[in-house]
């Protein structure tokens, strides 16, 4: 959810979360599914869902990185533009970690960038004191560029699709054969 | 982004450990393992055994297409979501372009969703 939100890809994102509420399958991790259900409350501005998903989430403890992600899902919900900026600042201080100490890949963090998107359509004074021209793993060049795009769907066309994924990954069709099978057995 | 001594080695490293993948090369490399999905038996090499409640091997009741999509949306060494950061990353600093982390975001995004709307019982193990 935070990689098609930190695009801009609003179809991806939509049926990311479309997928989320209707399957069954979730993380043994139940932070991460306490999360999503956080996000996709987010997106959907649904403050009551938004309100039962941080209830889940205050119940669990968590390494730095998800706890900045709870620290920044609660202060939007809030519109605590001071937690908020605190939350980020945990998170972008703890991603390399999470990128298990790998430095280049730990160098950008997209999905501060996804969070940072979902929180300002949800709750634009949240976002005021989160400080968007800070440095690595904050792109702060990347984040204004994207202040300039609505939908990254009207920039690119997917590269050169191999036939056998073309429909997928362009419409992102929901599969009812997989649904069907994903259900019954 | 003005690349700072650090990064330009981080970024000649990452190129000389992995290269950059060009699109074409992404799809290749997952089309390779998406090679085996005409052959049923191939497909249940990947460790994709489960059995259906009458005891029939899953895969067996899969079209061939769909054999395919499950191979590539489900293989380890596909074009995961993160490997997108991490092509997005390299593409970004090294053209120091912003479009091409929002591309590979953008197509991790929907590999991801792919490979979410497969049945776990087809996830490789």
């Amino acid at each position: 959810m935070l990689m098609a939100s930190a695009a801009k890809d609003h179809l991806a994102l939509d049926r990311a979360i479309l997928l989320w509420s209707e399957t069954n399958e979730k993380p043994n991790n139940r932070a991460y599914a306490a999360i999503c259900d956080a996000l996709s409350a987010i997106r959907r501005n649904d403050t009551e869902a938004v309100s039962v998903a941080i209830t889940e989430i205050s119940k669990r403890k968590s390494y730095a990185y998800i706890t900045g992600i709870n620290l920044v899902i609660q202060a939007t919900h809030t519109s605590d533009a001071a937690a908020f900026a605190a939350g980020m600042k945990k998170m972008l201080s703890s991603f390399r970690r999470y990128m298990f100490g790998e430095e280049f890949d730990g160098l950008i963090d997209p999905f501060a960038i996804g969070i940072y998107e979902l929180a300002k359509a949800y709750a634009p004074s949240a976002v005021e004191e989160f400080d968007t021209t800070r440095r690595l793993p904050w792109d702060a060049e990347y984040h204004q560029w994207l202040s300039g795009v609505e939908d990254v769907q009207d920039l690119y066309e997917l590269p050169e699709l191999p036939n056998l994924i073309e429909e997928a990954m362009t419409n992102t069709n929901p599969m009812p054969w997989a649904k069907q099978i994903r259900e019954t057995w | 982004m003005k690349l700072t001594p650090r990064l330009q080695w981080l970024l000649y490293e990452q190129w000389e450990t992995k290269s950059d993948p060009v699109w074409s090369d992404v799809w290749q490399i997952i089309a390779d393992q998406a090679a085996y999905r005409a052959d049923p038996n191939e497909f249940a090499d990947f460790g994709v055994t489960s059995f259906d409640p009458l005891g029939r091997p899953c895969y067996s009741q899969l079209t061939e297409e769909q054999r395919a999509l499950v191979t590539f949306a489900t293989v380890p060494s596909s074009f995961t979501d993160m490997r997108a950061i991490s092509h997005g990353v390299f593409r970004r600093l090294h053209f120091d372009d912003p479009a091409q982390l929002a591309l590979s975001l953008s197509v991790g995004a929907r590999i991801a969703w792919l490979g979410h709307q497969m049945p776990w019982q087809f996830r490789s193990r």
